[in-house]
């Protein structure tokens, strides 16, 4: 890209002394560009030292056992790191992603220690999922030409009504969360819900691909089979928590890339009240049905109803008041809320570890009590940073492919939006929903998802700077 | 349906134009998330002492089923409360159980309210808050020595009142034993909390602002010997024909000696030996208020002074301009003058220790297992006068103190003057303030007739401090 511009500007002015001037400067910028890049390498490995040493005042077996996750953390960000840079990629978004990896990972052995999760965190899990995202992120490439047939999105509908289906048939719970959403292969339990966002994300990337070119009726027609398809799946299942992710990237999928009129705009409108009336319905329904449940005289409509209502109004009315019920349905998010007080700067001093589920939903308050509302600001930072870097994609993609601008901007949403309510959430801030926060949180097949899509962005990102540089050349 | 190149174009600028909506939006959440965290979990504590009481209150409800108190020692390592078990708190035995009651204090937490008093109050962040890997909170390792401590409590007999001790070379506080007007129980601590005896509530010696009595012409003399020597006086400055009585120009009230005494030609020495007020009171006017007040303000009169974890001691004066019989009744330690007793201490600190004040301290150091978390360092707090003035009023405080009993033979090199203060209510606040080699005091009697009460309480307090240094 230099030598073109060098060359343009030699030819046009005939001047060597200007020439030699401008070589020099770029000479000047690519050292500058160099160091910038590489530091974007150099400060995860810094923070992943840092972290041993952290980790070393907290709990001295965590932090031995954070040695040994400590290598794969540092090839990875090496070499990942040293790909994406060679390829022109985002740099920020990939410093972004390996730190959070690297908190997260700390984090982890540090539950293991001083709370009583249900299960050890693997280094071997972490390993295969930066594997499998590698092997996802490679075939994504051949992927992405399918996506451009109109059938695909079909094909989504079909996939993602069948993941319901089976977890219907055959999902467990093995960590007693309430919900149908794993399926257990061999030894190994998946988080079936998972692939349901992938799915989606090819959903919305086949439904705007320019060569599917779907009109604006048929747009909102099959979006809204989907959006039911999902939500009918996610009641079945009782796995409401994902689909309050689907949901928000549904509408806002449609309010961006959605072609500007008055359909979409009532469509909008019907979905934001018909959203108000089922919770407003909930609550009515709850009132009615809650002095038989006292009784114990439900019918069999009212018995099948009862836990949903009763989980919708346990989730509003704990972020009402959190001390409604601080034994019962309040207890998890009060303890939060005592973690939060305690944290201070630099993490709580009184060896408080009474925070349930410290490992999952509650992971961004497990870190807080642990390493201070320092580290608490700095991962919305970073999360902040992945948005942006994304959503920047994204917006560049719009130019070139409107398919690959949905999928820059879904996985961007799905990582960010997905951590950015379940943080407000365990703070009590919004209605709790139990999810994994993206890096974070323990969970094999939702840590495989999250690389997934990082890889993805982090791909996407090094395909535009190339083809950027040709599109300069050609200029 | 179809959209032509340019609807297409203006499509996705359009869309390009929403995710900066997006973008913008996610800015403004984060900004927001993190102003409310860090305002009302970081900021809100460090500046509003309603929210640090909320914070603390959620924190020791949180732990107190498993906290275990830090220990906390004298200056040799000797326990004053320890012993602490999950859930109960640490245990002073006799007589460091009442001895330092008032020192400790308490930290508790009743109906969603903390009650914090003195060190064990202060020092909560470490004690109770700070915990090792088997939930113990912080040792703190006080500047007092237990004999010493034990003494003083001892030498107040139940009387309400406090003696203060202090390093000469350091401004380590040695013993700060008070009684109030009950006996606190530092292992009941609602014997002091929910008590509603007047006068229960606070620490003598910290708390008590009354009038110096004639400890203050310590601080006269001080000024009048600075007076000499910036002017170039000689020693006739001094001196002063005493009727018994002394009416200021301008005043209508006369000032008179104890028991109305005359007592001839004097000079400075004679006057404090005898404490003459006539004479202070005509010195005080002759060296002026400028001079007087800029003297008091050296030694600290007037401005607050930290002891850290304690508490802050406060003190006042007044002299109004032109008003002789103001500045009259000030310099022979009466007037609007008002001093706590550790603060005289200090003053007698600062003479012993060729003027330089040292800032007071109570905390040594503070350790979490082996991992310091304070260390006091020594430092000085500010220099009150000369050197040779403060040679000058040695001689003049030592033969004070042996006209008190504390003769050399018996008790080394003492230096002291006693104060009888008349306080609101017609009580009769008592004082006697010096220092040995090694340490300064100040005893302090509330209600007491009269400074010579002091005497024998004295005598026993210079022995013990004696031997204490001599032991060590």
């Amino acid at each position: 890209m230099e030598r073109a511009i060098i060359l343009e500007h030699s030819g046009r002015n005939d001047n060597l002394l200007s020439m030699k001037i401008f070589v020099k400067d770029d000479r000047e910028q690519d050292s500058e560009e160099e160091t910038s890049g590489t530091r974007y390498i150099i400060i995860p490995i810094l923070i992943q030292l840092l972290m041993a040493l952290l980790l070393f005042l907290r709990s001295r077996t965590a932090a031995l056992n954070y040695l040994y996750a400590l290598i794969p953390l540092l090839f990875a960000t090496s070499f990942i790191g040293s790909y994406v840079y060679n390829r022109n990629g985002d740099m920020k978004l990939f410093s972004s992603a390996a730190i959070l990896t690297t908190v997260g990972t700390a984090l982890q052995l540090l539950i293991d220690q001083i709370y009583d999760p249900i299960t050890s965190f693997s280094t071997i899990k972490l390993i295969v999922s930066f594997v499998v995202a590698i092997i996802f992120v490679m075939f994504y490439t051949l992927f992405r030409k399918l996506l451009n047939k109109s059938m695909m999105v079909y094909v989504m509908m079909v996939i993602t009504a069948a993941i319901y289906t089976i977890l219907l048939i055959s999902g467990s719970d093995p960590n007693g969360y309430g919900t149908s959403a794993w399926i257990r292969i061999g030894g190994i339990t998946v988080q079936l819900t998972d692939f349901t966002k992938v799915a989606s994300i090819m959903f919305y990337s086949a439904l705007f691909s320019s060569k599917t070119s779907h009109d604006d009726n048929q747009i909102l027609v099959l979006s809204s089979i989907f959006f039911i398809i999902n939500f009918i799946g996610s009641l079945l299942i009782k796995e409401l928590g994902s689909f309050f992710i689907l949901y928000f990237l549904h509408l806002s999928i449609l309010y961006i890339f959605m072609n500007k009129g008055k359909k979409k705009k009532l469509y909008l409108l019907f979905i934001f009240f018909i959203t108000v009336g089922a919770l407003f319905l909930a609550f009515m329904l709850y009132k009615l049905i809650l002095p038989s449940h006292d009784a114990g005289t439900m019918n069999t409509v009212t018995k099948a109803l009862w836990p949903f209502l009763n989980k919708i109004h346990q989730r509003f009315s704990v972020t009402a008041n959190i001390n409604a019920d601080p034994y019962g349905a309040g207890y998890q998010l009060l303890q939060g809320k005592k973690a939060l007080w305690m944290a201070g700067w630099f993490g709580n001093t009184v060896n408080f570890h009474a925070i349930p589920v410290a490992e999952s939903d509650m992971a961004y308050i497990a870190l807080v009590n642990a390493f201070g509302h320092i580290f608490g600001f700095f991962v919305i930072f970073l999360f902040l940073r992945i948005m942006l870097s994304g959503s920047e994609l994204s917006r560049k993609k719009m130019k070139e492919e409107k398919q690959d601008a949905v999928v820059a901007y879904a996985s961007t949403i799905l990582i960010v939006m997905q951590a950015m309510i379940v943080i407000l959430g365990s703070c009590n801030i919004i209605p709790f929903t139990g999810l994994p926060i993206p890096f974070l949180s323990r969970g094999g097949t939702y840590l495989t998802l999250t690389f997934c899509l990082t890889g993805l962005l982090l791909h996407m990102s090094e395909e535009y700077e190339d083809e950027e540089e040709d599109e300069y050349v050609d200029e | 349906m179809w959209m032509n190149n340019d609807e297409h174009h203006q499509m996705n600028k359009l869309s390009r134009q929403r995710i900066r909506i997006v973008e913008v939006c996610s800015i403004v959440c984060c900004l927001l998330f993190v102003g409310f965290f860090s305002g009302k979990y970081l900021i809100s504590p460090a500046f509003s002492s309603q929210k640090q009481g909320t914070k603390n209150t959620i924190t020791y409800n949180a732990i107190q089923n498993y906290v275990v108190e830090g220990d906390i020692l004298d200056r040799n390592g000797s326990a004053i409360m320890a012993n602490a078990s999950e859930g109960s708190s640490a245990y002073a035995n006799y007589p460091e159980n009442e001895s330092y009651a008032y020192l400790l204090g308490y930290y508790s937490v009743n109906s969603g309210k903390e009650n914090t008093y003195g060190l064990r109050g202060n020092l909560k962040n470490y004690s109770l808050f700070h915990l090792d890997s088997s939930n113990k909170g912080a040792t703190v390792q006080l500047t007092t020595d237990n004999t010493l401590q034990d003494t003083a409590y001892d030498l107040l007999n139940g009387q309400e009142g406090s003696i203060t001790v202090i390093d000469n070379q350091t401004g380590a506080m040695l013993a700060l034993a008070s009684h109030s007007t009950i006996t606190y129980d530092v292992n009941d601590i609602n014997s002091l909390l929910l008590s509603d005896v007047e006068g229960s509530q606070y620490r003598r010696g910290t708390f008590e602002n009354d009038p110096p009595g004639s400890t203050f012409k310590i601080i006269t003399a001080a000024s009048a010997l600075e007076k000499q020597k910036q002017d170039g006086f000689d020693d006739s400055f001094f001196n002063y024909y005493d009727t018994g009585t002394y009416l200021p120009e301008g005043s209508d009230w006369t000032i008179t000696n104890y028991q109305s005494t005359a007592y001839g030609d004097v000079d400075l020495e004679t006057a404090m030996n005898k404490s003459i007020n006539c004479y202070f009171a005509d010195l005080g006017i002759r060296i002026g208020s400028e001079q007087l007040t800029s003297t008091m303000r050296e030694f600290l009169i007037g401005k607050d002074i930290e002891i850290p974890f304690l508490t802050t001691l406060h003190s006042s004066y007044q002299i109004s301009e032109n008003a002789n019989d103001e500045l009259a009744q000030t310099s022979f330690g009466q007037g609007n003058t008002q001093i706590t007793p550790v603060h005289l201490a200090m003053i007698a600190q600062a003479i012993a220790n060729d003027g330089i004040m040292m800032k007071p301290y109570v905390v040594s150091s503070i350790y979490s297992g082996s991992t310091p978390l304070y260390k006091h360092l020594n430092g000085k707090l500010t220099k009150t006068t000369d050197a040779d003035i403060c040679d000058k009023l040695k001689n003049i405080l030592h033969t004070t103190a042996e006209g008190y009993g504390l003769d050399e033979y018996s008790y080394g090199m003492v230096y002291a003057k006693t104060g009888t203060a008349e306080c609101a209510n017609d009580r009769i606040h008592t004082y006697m303030v010096g220092f040995t080699e090694n340490a300064s005091f100040c005893i302090s009697l509330n209600n007491s007739d009269h400074s010579y009460n002091l005497y024998p309480i004295a005598q026993r307090l210079v022995s013990t401090i004696n031997a204490v240094y001599n032991n060590n």
